[in-house]
C-alpha cells in the first residue's frame, strides 16, 4: 500500500496547503486556482494577498505549459506534459511559498539558469524598470509572454527565485524552484 | 458596428464594448489559454472604434489577477489608446481594484507612469 501516513507526515512538516504530481493543462489550472480562490480570497499572509500566490502559481504553471507546447515546433524528444504544484507556509521562515517542478531538456538548463540569475539580485525598483522595459517591446502577437513570467514571479517575491536541476530520469533534468513571498 | 459581449469565464474576463456609449469594460480575471488570441477581438474592436468619427472613448478595467501575458497585451492595448488620444480622440481609463489588492493597485500604478499623458483614474473599490 501506499505509504499515504509518509506522505501526509512529509506535507506537515512543510506547512503545505496544496500539492499537486502528474499531468498538467490548462484546464488543470483553471481548476485549481478556481478551488484556491473559493478558500482564499480573503486570506492575507504578512503584507501578501491570496491574489500574488494565484499570480505565482499561474506564471509557473503556464512556463511549463508553454515549454511543453514549443516542443511540437521543434524537432526534439517530446517530453511528457508533467509537472509538480505546491504551496504552503514554510514554518521556519514564516513565510508562503510556492514551488513546482518539470522535467527539461538538459541542454535548456543554461538559458533558464542565465534568465533567473540575471534578475536575482535587482531590487524592487530595478525589477519594476525592467518589467516596463521588455512589456514595452513592440506589439508582437506571437510571442507568450515576451519572458516577463520570470520577472513576474521575481517581483512578488521576498527573496531570490531557489532552483535546482537533478538528474533523476533518462528522459531529461528536473528542473524544480521554490519561491518564498 | 457590432459590440463585443463575453462572459467571464474562470480564466478570461467580462468583455462589454458600447459603441453608442464609447465605453468599454473587462472585468474578472485574466490568464486565458492563448493570451494573444483571445484579446484580438478587442483589439480589433478599438482599432475600428477608432476609424470611426466617435471622439471619445471610456474604459474600465476592474481586474483581480492576471499572467504576465495580458499585462503585454493591455500594455499594446494602451499603446493604441495612446495613438487615439494623440489624434485628438479624448479617452478616459478608470482602474478600479480592491484596496486590499495591493498588486493590482500596483499594476494601475505602473500603466499610469508607462502612458503619463493619458487620463488614467486609479479608483479603489472595496
Amino acid at each position: 500500500m501506499l505509504d499515504i501516513v509518509e506522505l501526509k507526515k512529509y506535507f506537515r512538516k512543510n506547512g503545505t496547503i496544496f500539492a499537486y504530481e502528474g499531468f498538467i493543462s490548462h484546464t488543470l489550472l483553471t481548476n485549481i486556482i478556481q478551488a484556491l480562490d473559493e478558500k482564499m480570497s480573503n486570506w492575507k499572509v504578512l503584507n501578501h494577498s491570496a491574489q500574488d500566490v494565484f499570480t505565482i502559481l499561474i506564471e509557473l504553471t503556464q512556463n511549463m505549459l508553454n515549454y511543453y507546447a514549443m516542443q511540437k515546433t521543434d524537432a526534439r524528444t517530446v517530453l511528457h506534459c508533467h509537472g509538480i504544484l505546491s504551496m504552503g507556509i514554510d514554518i521556519e521562515k514564516n513565510r508562503v511559498y510556492v514551488s513546482g517542478g518539470n522535467l527539461i531538456h538538459p541542454e535548456d538548463a543554461d538559458k533558464i539558469t542565465e534568465r533567473i540569475d540575471s534578475i536575482a539580485n535587482l531590487s524592487k525598483k530595478e525589477l519594476k524598470s525592467r518589467y516596463r522595459e521588455l512589456r514595452k517591446s513592440g506589439r508582437d502577437k506571437t510571442a507568450k509572454g515576451a519572458g516577463l513570467g520570470f520577472l513576474e514571479i521575481q517581483r512578488k517575491a521576498s527573496e531570490p527565485i531557489q532552483y535546482q536541476f537533478d538528474e533523476i530520469e533518462k528522459e531529461g533534468l528536473l528542473f524544480s524552484l521554490q519561491v518564498f513571498l | 458596428m457590432e459590440n463585443l459581449a463575453l462572459e467571464a469565464t474562470n480564466s478570461t474576463p467580462e468583455i462589454r464594448t458600447s459603441f453608442s456609449d464609447n465605453s468599454i469594460e473587462i472585468r474578472g480575471k485574466s490568464y486565458p489559454e492563448n493570451t494573444f488570441e483571445f484579446y484580438q477581438p478587442l483589439m480589433d474592436w478599438v482599432e475600428a472604434f477608432f476609424k470611426t468619427d466617435q471622439t471619445k472613448l471610456k474604459l474600465t478595467f476592474e481586474i483581480q489577477y492576471f499572467n504576465s501575458s495580458t499585462s503585454k497585451v493591455f500594455y499594446d492595448l494602451f499603446d493604441l489608446l495612446e495613438d487615439a488620444r494623440s489624434n485628438n480622440k479624448s479617452i478616459t481609463v478608470n482602474w478600479e481594484y480592491d484596496p486590499e489588492n495591493v498588486s493590482a493597485e500596483e499594476a494601475g500604478e505602473d500603466f499610469k507612469e508607462d502612458f503619463e499623458d493619458m487620463e488614467i483614474n486609479l479608483v479603489g473599490k472595496p
